[in-house]
Formats: C-alpha cells, structure tokens, sequence
C-alpha cells in the first residue's frame, strides 16, 4: 500500500499531464470523426462575440465593396423581377409550400489557413438557423452550418478536408463530389465525374441538388483544368470558385423546408 | 508573487486577443499563420509549479482550440511544451539552471533564440502532426512545421525584444 501511494507522490506531475493529455486527444480524435459535436467551438458566448465585436470595426474598411455587391445583386433580381412572364403574382397554394427559406447572417469569423476550415456567423437558433442547412453569398456556396448556438453558428467550409459536396457540370447533368486538396483557398476540386461528361476549361460548376442541403443550380466556380485518371476513368477537375473565401462578409442561409420529410423517407428506403 | 501572478493573467489574456484578433488574419502566402501565443509558454517563470504550469498550458491550448474550432490539437501541443519545457531550459541554459534565477526575457540573443526555437518546434510538430491525423500527410505536416516554425520563431522574438524590459 505504501509503496503505490509513493509512487503516487513520486509521480505525479508526470500521472497528471497524463490525465491532460487524454482528455486533449479525446477532444481531437472525437473532432476528426466526421460531423460529431466538437466541446470546444467557437459558437460560444465568449468567441462569438469577440469575433462579432471585432467584425463590427472590421466592416467599416469593406463598406464600398460590400455596397457594390449588393447593388449588382439587387440589379439582377430586378431584372429577374421585371422580366417575369405574368404580371399577376403566383398562385398561392397551401400545398405548394415554399421550399427555401432564407436566413441573411454575417460572418464574423473566416479561417481558410488551416487543413479543416471553420466560419463563425452571428446568426444561431433564435435565427431559426439548425445544423446540417446550407450556406451561400451572392457568389456561391461556401458550407455547411456545423454547430450551432443561441446566437452563433460555427460552418464547415467547403475548404474543409472532410467536406462533400454534391455538383454538377452546368450544361450537362454530369455529377461529382466537391473536395478540396488543401492547397490554395481558391481552387476546390471535383471528383468522380464520369468519362463521358464533355469538359471543357471555362465550364460553369453548379450545385447538384441531388442532397436536401443546398438547391439545384448555385453556382460554384469555373473549370481551371481537368485530367483523366486512366485507372478509375473519372474525371478530377479544379475548380476556381466565385467566392474570394479569403474576403467574405455577407451569407445566406438556406433553410430547407421538406429536409425532415425527405431524410424520413429515405431513412426508410434504407431499412429494406 | 502576486506581482508575477498579475502579470502572468495579463501576458495570458494579452496573448489570446493579440493571436485571435491580429495575427490569425494575418496570413502569409495563403497558408502560414504565426502562433505567437507560444510567446507565453516560453517567458513563463523558470521556478515554477508544474502542476500549475501544465494546467495553464492545456487552458491556454484550449482557448486557442475555441477560437480556431480544431477540436484539441492546441491544447495537446501546449501541454507537450509544458511538459519538456524543463528539460528544454536544462539544455539551453546547463544543468545548473534551476538554481540559477535566470529570466528568459533577458538572457543573451543565443539562449533566448535555442529556447524560442525549440519550444516552437516541440509546439508545431505536435500541432500538425495532430491536424494531419494521418502517416500519409506526413510529408505535408512536416513542411507546415519548418515554414510556419520559421515564421512563428521570427516573428515570437521580434515581439519579445520589443517588449521586454530594457536592460540598463
């Protein structure tokens, strides 16, 4: 008995940088499995709003480009506004609900350094904001909606080794999976596009729809160049994006209103 | 003591904001960021209480890992430096140091750039390693280390010797 307790006294800074070293790799090794809740994030009272705080002096230096976004924005909704065919507003129907519903947010915190690339925005639960919903600018995409707090959300980037994004050529209905080869922040690239899809550099990439997170149709980058891989006889493609992902400010966040429905019934496809 | 006390809470708190707020957007080539924050773990007072010491190292890793969303790899890396620190300053400043009140802030440009150095070292090897997460990026974990170990060293003792007491 005396001999353990000291062994014990003897060792114990060494027993407790164990203890400490344990819990710091539970925290890492739980992050890296893929969509697990991490402990510690930065969707927190005190993050969030040191970021926001700092975010609300940064804003100022950007206000002209911020302004000349918007203005080009609301000039081709305009234009979609005033070109519409019928002048008599759509029929409303109960049925036909609504499938998007938008949040705006701003980000308040931007990574685009790291192997796995997280956002903070300063819109969270009482924004109606959930995980796993989609987010875009006026350019692009930019990820996923990972954590989420009262009143902050941390995203998963598309800059983010696990992130998985499902797109598609513009013109052909060609699909592959978005990764990013942790190289430049501005190139992502697109994996497993089959053979035959005609590739050309210059292509407009667009999201694919084929998941119930982002719509058909959001744009994403254009085709920089592409190679065939002899063996799998895919395509892989880079991809320079729309978005400056080092220079973000303004989001939207895409609510999808069907997602519980759709992700039931699939659930129930894969039970047989 | 408590003088140190005060003055450590503060170095801490300083070195977080300064590493959220400034040099996290402060990215070199796209890729490289200075940890600066290393500062803190390297001018910590020699004679001090190793418990303690490992606790604040895995505090200040863990805030690190808040502000930046990656999981526990800061607070790991921080602990490993906190943990062979001692033996680190055995190598740089002999065996003698610990009877010895020896100030790291103001010791000769030599010691204080081999101790900078090798706590960055033993922090970024630990840091990437952990953010690789796999022997194939071993050789991607590697570069990360040198390039940003030169950029975190260069950059840790300018802001040391800017803001050390000066010797008279």
């Amino acid at each position: 008995m005396r001999q353990i307790f000291l062994f014990f006294t003897k060792n114990k800074d060494f027993l407790f940088f164990l203890l400490l070293l344990s819990i710091s790799m539970w925290f890492t090794i739980s992050s890296h499995t893929y969509h697990k809740s991490k402990f510690v994030n930065s969707a927190n009272y005190v993050a969030g709003n040191l970021y926001l705080m700092s975010n609300n002096i940064n804003q100022y230096f950007g206000l002209k480009k911020e302004n000349d976004v918007l203005s080009k924005e609301n000039q081709y909704l305009k234009e979609l506004l005033f070109n519409q065919k019928s002048e008599v507003p759509e029929f409303q129907d109960s049925l036909l609900k609504k499938n998007y519903t938008i949040v705006s947010a701003k980000i308040i915190n931007n990574n685009y350094q790291n192997k796995d690339n997280y956002l903070t925005i300063n819109a969270g639960r009482n924004a109606g904001v959930e995980r796993e919903m989609g987010i875009i600018t006026s350019n692009g995409i930019l990820g996923i909606v990972d954590e989420v707090s009262t009143h902050f959300s941390t995203v998963f980037s598309i800059l983010n080794s696990k992130s998985r994004i499902n797109a598609r050529l513009k013109k052909s209905h060609h699909f592959g999976s978005l990764v990013w080869n942790q190289k430049d922040p501005n190139i992502v690239q697109l994996i497993d596009v089959p053979r035959i899809a005609p590739i050309l550099i210059g292509d407009t990439i667009v999201t694919g729809g084929k998941s119930s997170i982002f719509p058909d149709g959001i744009p994403i980058g254009v085709v920089k160049n592409f190679e065939v891989n002899t063996v799998s006889n895919y395509f892989s493609i880079d991809i320079l994006l729309f978005n400056d992902m080092t220079d973000l400010n303004n989001a939207y966040i895409l609510k999808n209103n069907f997602r519980k429905e759709i992700l039931e019934l699939e659930a129930k496809v894969n039970e047989k | 003591m408590k003088n140190d006390v005060v003055q450590e809470t503060f170095k801490f708190i300083v070195l977080i904001l300064a590493q959220v707020l400034v040099f996290n957007k402060l990215v070199l080539f796209g890729h490289l960021v200075a940890y600066v924050y290393v500062i803190f773990l390297i001018l910590y007072p020699v004679k001090e209480r190793r418990n303690l010491f490992l606790f604040i190292s895995f505090l200040l890793g863990l805030t690190m890992d808040m502000f930046m969303n990656s999981g526990g790899i800061h607070a790991t890396a921080c602990l490993m430096v906190a943990y062979f620190r001692p033996r680190l300053l055995r190598f740089v400043y002999g065996v003698s140091f610990e009877h010895q009140t020896i100030k790291v802030a103001s010791s000769p440009v030599s010691q204080l750039f081999s101790i900078t150095l090798l706590v960055v070292l033993v922090h970024h090897l630990t840091l990437f390693f952990l953010e690789a997460f796999s022997i194939n990026l071993m050789f991607y974990a590697l570069k990360k280390t040198i390039l940003t170990g030169i950029f975190t060293t260069v950059l840790s003792l300018i802001l040391i010797t800017l803001f050390s007491k000066q010797k008279k």
